[in-house]
């Protein structure tokens, strides 16, 4: 049932046009579910983590009312959307130059 | 007679006086009882019959320590083991999804706006100078100079050869092969980590692109040398067979993959002004340069020239399509050249037919000549029909290998130029060194609103060699830290320049810009 569900949002979002993939971290930063290859994913893992880390104790710092909710890295060759979240982390990459 | 009693007798008047007499005792003698038997000796000597055999033999006593050790691969990838709770997990798709889909959807619709977008560059774009390295020693003899630079593998040594440019009759002078590592924490600039001396004048030295340590230098008499830096006995091999030797001096060497075989190993080209384009076999193997294969240019055969040999003084390989190169020669004449070509050479130079490989004649296509000795060419590593010329003429030009004719030229008015390099990092960027000391840096890039015909023709940016007057012999581009551009000049002083940000990273579109510049072209 459950599993259902997840399985068919992570379908929708992996088949939208221009994404490359996804990965889903835990607390401990460690992948759950990913389309990547294992050296990149963890790559990922380890290195938005602590970026991840560091962009919420910043909103924090600023206004200790507000929260980080999403944030998205543009870079040349794609753009890299995370979701943090009090237990789970979405991270999806999009392609951007698609003509 | 007397009655006497005793006492009577014994009175004084009885008494007589005593006699004494001496007497001798007759001697006792007494026979000898021990018997003495004679001693028994016998007589008898004792020798060992075989040779004494002695053994030498040190010992100590060793400390041994044991210890095994193994190498644990990583942990298997965690997702088929760690335990996930499904409902929060859906949860959290729940909360995040629906935001994360707004964000694709709105990126999938407007990707090209982004892609547009100019960085702009903030901060200055001067270059700043890393280091100027000079060998004073060398430097005494007041001809020597720097005849090439090329970078090591790794990026991080620089290897100089020296020479001289000016000769009149055979070299008198010795040539070195010196380099420094510019990364190492103290370096000394004027001292290099590493002298090698020559025979002859260097014209030319190559770093091989992969393995740290070997380094081919070409010499003025035609020779070529390998080291490999990281042996004992540093020179791993020379040329053997003499009729394959070069008979005037080596004008360029170069590493490149082997086109035909496996494509792994790294095979040595060098060009000469003796028309030879000459490629050697891989290292290491046996100490000796065996020639695999040999084109021949030369001028046109008539009934009044011999077809004298073309000096060939630059070659260039192409990124795509190992096999196809563009060569310049002295005459100014620039040219295609194959590595399949079969043609044969009509020339009756002698010396050509003793080669252990006849040589071919590699000219696919002739190209516009400059009207004086072309100095460099280079391929663009970003656009397979592009490439650079520079020459005595003081014309840097662009071709496009499919067209006869050039299509952009710069003329700056500095003298000959005597080489050029696209950068490797940005596809629009390209540097050349001129005669009159400086490094001119011209940047392809349209200007904005303008249509791309109208290219910027002066040079975005001038570098001086190292005293300001002297010219710029060569110049190399670092493939590792792109920023970072090597300027050796006649003064004997290599200038290492770290760019600025904006002539090191490419923007978005620059490849694309390069091709539209080489399909323009075919328009003129």
């Amino acid at each position: 049932m459950t599993q259902a569900e997840v399985d068919d949002t992570l379908k929708r979002i992996h088949e939208h046009k221009g994404v490359q993939g996804y990965i889903i971290i835990n607390n401990d930063g460690i992948p759950i579910r990913t389309t990547l290859d294992a050296a990149v994913t963890q790559q990922y893992a380890a290195l938005i983590r602590s970026l991840t880390d560091k962009a919420r104790s910043a909103i924090r710092e600023i206004d200790p009312t507000n929260e980080l909710v999403f944030f998205r890295m543009r870079t040349r060759k794609h753009e890299i959307l995370i979701a943090p979240d009090k237990e789970y982390t979405l991270i999806v990459l999009q392609a951007t130059d698609v003509q | 007679m007397y009655n006497s009693n005793r006492d009577e007798i014994d009175s004084e008047s009885n008494r007589k006086p005593a006699l004494f007499t001496d007497e001798t005792l007759p001697i006792v003698s007494c026979k000898e009882v021990i018997q003495k038997d004679p001693v028994h000796s016998v007589n008898a000597s004792v020798q060992t019959k075989f040779e004494v055999q002695l053994a030498d033999a040190e010992c100590q006593s060793i400390k041994r320590k044991e210890r095994e050790i193994q190498v644990d691969l990583g942990e298997k990838a965690v997702t088929d083991e760690i335990q996930v709770d499904m409902g929060r997990l859906s949860k959290f798709l729940e909360r995040t999804a629906p935001r994360v889909l707004h964000y694709i959807e709105d990126n999938a619709e407007r990707p090209n706006i982004l892609r547009h977008i100019k960085l702009r560059y903030s901060g200055d774009d001067t270059a700043q100078e890393l280091f100027t390295l000079t060998y004073p020693e060398i430097l005494i003899d007041k001809e020597i100079q720097i005849t090439s630079l090329s970078w090591s593998a790794n990026g991080s040594s620089i290897f100089v050869g020296y020479g001289s440019t000016s000769h009149e009759g055979l070299c008198m002078h010795k040539g070195a092969v010196c380099s420094w590592n510019i990364e190492r924490f103290k370096i000394n600039p004027n001292k290099p980590d590493m002298t090698v001396e020559t025979s002859t004048c260097v014209t030319t030295v190559a770093c091989h692109p992969e393995r740290p340590g070997i380094v081919a230098a070409g010499l003025y008499n035609g020779e070529i040398l390998v080291w490999d830096f990281r042996e004992q006995d540093s020179l791993i091999a020379r040329v053997l067979e003499r009729q394959d030797l070069h008979r005037d001096s080596v004008t360029s060497l170069q590493w490149i993959r082997e086109p035909k075989l496996s494509k792994k190993k790294f095979i040595l080209v060098s060009t000469s002004q003796d028309g030879r384009i000459l490629l050697w076999n891989p290292l290491p193997s046996k100490n000796n340069l065996k020639l695999t294969d040999a084109y021949f240019v030369s001028t046109k055969i008539s009934s009044k020239s011999s077809g004298k040999p073309m000096g060939v003084t630059s070659v260039s390989f192409n990124n795509e399509d190992a096999e196809t190169f563009v060569f310049g020669c002295d005459s100014g004449h620039l040219y295609k050249g194959s590595l399949n070509s079969v043609s044969t050479v009509q020339s009756r130079e002698q010396g050509l037919a003793d080669m252990t490989i006849q040589p071919k004649n590699p000219i696919t296509m002739a190209y516009q000549s400059h009207d004086s000795p072309i100095y460099s060419v280079n391929f663009s590593p970003f656009n397979r029909h592009l490439f650079l010329t520079s020459a005595h003429d003081g014309q840097i030009r662009i071709y496009s290998q499919l067209f006869p004719n050039y299509g952009r030229c710069f003329a700056p008015a500095q003298g000959a130029i005597f080489t050029c390099r696209w950068s490797p990092s940005r596809p629009l960027l390209l540097a050349a060194g001129s005669e009159h000391g400086r490094t001119l840096i011209y940047d392809l890039e349209p200007e904005e609103g303008a249509s791309t015909d109208l290219l910027s023709s002066i040079p975005v940016q001038e570098l001086p060699s190292s005293d300001k007057r002297s010219s710029i012999i060569c110049l190399e581009f670092n493939h590792k830290t792109s920023n970072t551009l090597a300027c050796g000049d006649s003064a004997g002083a290599v200038t290492i320049w770290k760019l600025a940000e904006r002539f090191t990273t490419a923007q978005n579109d620059e490849i694309e810009n390069l091709q539209i510049l080489a399909k323009s072209f075919g328009d003129n």
